[in-house]
């Protein structure tokens, strides 16, 4: 239906549209200015159809009527009732194979942990004296892997002299003292070290009296010491030249050079050698443990 | 403003379902759930505890088999350690050594053995390792010297390192004799070489560590076969 239509055709019992009526000056009949529009004066008020009831009246009382509305939110409330029994039911009986499932898994456990127990009851005494043996065994071990070649340590130190200076080397005494082998992170060398910077493993430190003739040869033994592998680090503390009297009469006298010195006594000259994955153990210091007060966290750091 | 009859009703009916459906889920659903939450609960922790017996089981079960090995390992290595009683033995050995480096016995001018001192390996608990394994470790100090030519005293102690005990050369010296006039040394200058270290021994007689370890598995078989 176009605008127009709905314009024109006005809604049963109303009142046509004056402005549809409505004309222009110019539109109007002369004749008809100052007359009444015929149309207005055919102008009807429609009605709604009549449709034929019978007439109603409510004469129940208030009273009545609301005792109606109570015994119905009663039924309502007596259902609620029902349906709330039943979901809590339903879940209680849901509940009961979960617990029921639980219940069997929990005794399946205890009964497994029960038999596990005995068992490592049974075994306790076993696992006991293994770890007491092997504790023992390690103790023995660990401090028996410290042995020296001792007697190659000494040997090694009179060949070096011997291919230093001949007979003209002759030591009057020498003391080695084993320090084992060091643990990782402690001082891996503690004998004396012309290097400080050096990063030597030594298992004990070597120090020495000699005499030379000249203190050529008393460098001649610095440098056989040191291209030997068994020592680290030698290094001579004092050489003091003098003059001894030789001869029966006492007449002729003969150069003397006086030195002590020291060396470290390196991991070649233990008995059993360490692997290089030991060695290298030894060299990587264990890393500190991260002590609370000094996390960022418990405000070590600022 | 009054509430007629029937909206009251119908508000009571609505608070009672309320409170009903409240007692209903705190008095029977709630402990339901949480009964229901808590054995599961349990039995997860139990599960959770037993793998970690399992664990110690199975370790405990490899450390029984390896048991009489590590014993015959030990029994070998605690051997060659003298128990206070067999120290006349270690000084007679020491002797040996020397003699055997051509050093005269009267030439080890000094044996020295120190009081044995108990050692403990760190993590045990002293009085445990008596009764399990009946085996009680100590050191005593040695310190031997003994005089000869550089090659005896060298051998001497080459001797000494390979005895038949746990003894760890921690020192040793040496230092040339001044020469005594009228001395037979054949020109060969004498030497004093001090050798100084600790020596493990047994406080006990050594037990049959062996025999010990394949009762005691003996015993955990019979107990695990016991229902």
């Amino acid at each position: 239906m176009s605008s127009a239509d709905t314009a024109s055709d006005p809604k049963p019992g109303r009142r046509p549209s004056k402005r549809a009526e409505k004309k222009s000056l110019w539109q109007m009949d002369l004749s008809s200015i100052g007359k009444k529009d015929e149309a207005a004066a055919d102008e009807q008020v429609e009605h709604a159809p009549f449709v034929a009831t019978l007439p109603g009246v409510n004469l129940l009382p208030q009273a009545v009527r609301d005792s109606v509305a109570v015994s119905k939110v009663r039924r309502w409330f007596v259902l609620g009732i029902v349906l709330i029994a039943l979901v809590t039911g339903a879940l209680w009986w849901l509940q009961g194979s979960t617990i029921a499932k639980a219940e069997s898994d929990l005794a399946a456990a205890t009964a497994q942990n029960t038999k596990l127990r005995t068992d490592l009851e049974a075994l306790g005494p076993v696992k006991q004296m293994y770890e007491q043996i092997t504790r023992l065994q390690n103790l023995v071990t660990t401090t028996m892997a410290s042995q020296p070649e001792a007697a190659l340590v000494i040997q090694s130190l009179s060949d070096a002299a011997q291919r230093a200076g001949g007979d003209a080397i002759a030591f009057t005494g020498a003391d080695i003292t084993y320090t084992g082998i060091p643990a990782a992170g402690d001082e891996l060398n503690i004998c004396p070290d012309p290097d400080p910077f050096d990063s030597d493993v030594t298992i004990g430190c070597l120090t020495f009296n000699a005499t030379a003739e000249t203190r050529e040869e008393v460098s001649a033994l610095l440098r056989e010491l040191e291209a030997d592998p068994l020592f680290l680090g030698p290094y001579v503390t004092s050489t003091t030249a003098t003059e001894i009297a030789t001869g029966p009469d006492g007449k002729k006298t003969r150069a003397l050079v006086a030195f002590s010195g020291s060396a470290g006594v390196s991991l070649e000259a233990l008995k059993t050698k360490l692997t290089p994955e030991q060695i290298q153990e030894l060299l990587t210091p264990p890393k500190p443990e991260p002590s609370a007060t000094a996390s960022p966290a418990a405000g070590g750091a600022s | 403003m009054r509430l007629s009859r029937v909206r009251l009703t119908q508000l009571g009916a609505v608070l009672g379902l309320v409170v009903i459906a409240l007692l209903a889920w705190f008095f029977l659903l709630s402990p339901r759930l949480s009964k229901a939450t808590e054995i599961t609960s349990q039995a997860e922790q139990l599960q959770t505890a037993n793998l970690s017996l399992l664990n110690q089981y199975n370790q405990a079960l490899d450390q029984a088999e390896r048991a009489p090995e590590a014993a015959a390992e030990a029994q070998a290595l605690f051997a060659k350690m003298p128990n206070n009683a067999q120290l006349p033995v270690v000084i007679e050995q020491i002797t040996t050594a020397a003699t055997d480096a051509g050093i005269p016995p009267n030439q080890v001018s000094t044996v020295n053995t120190g009081i044995p001192e108990a050692i403990t390996p760190k993590g045990t608990d002293p009085t445990a390792s008596e009764t399990t394994t009946g085996v009680q470790l100590a050191t005593m100090e040695i310190g031997v010297t003994a005089e000869g030519t550089r090659p005896q005293v060298l051998q001497f102690l080459d001797n000494l390192q390979g005895l038949d005990r746990a003894l760890l050369v921690t020192a040793n010296n040496l230092a040339v004799v001044p020469e005594a006039p009228g001395t037979p040394t054949a020109g060969q200058d004498l030497e004093t070489m001090q050798v100084s270290g600790p020596m493990f021994v047994l406080r006990s007689k050594l037990p049959d560590l062996v025999a010990e370890v394949e009762r005691l598995i003996a015993e955990a078989e019979q107990k695990q076969s016991t229902p």
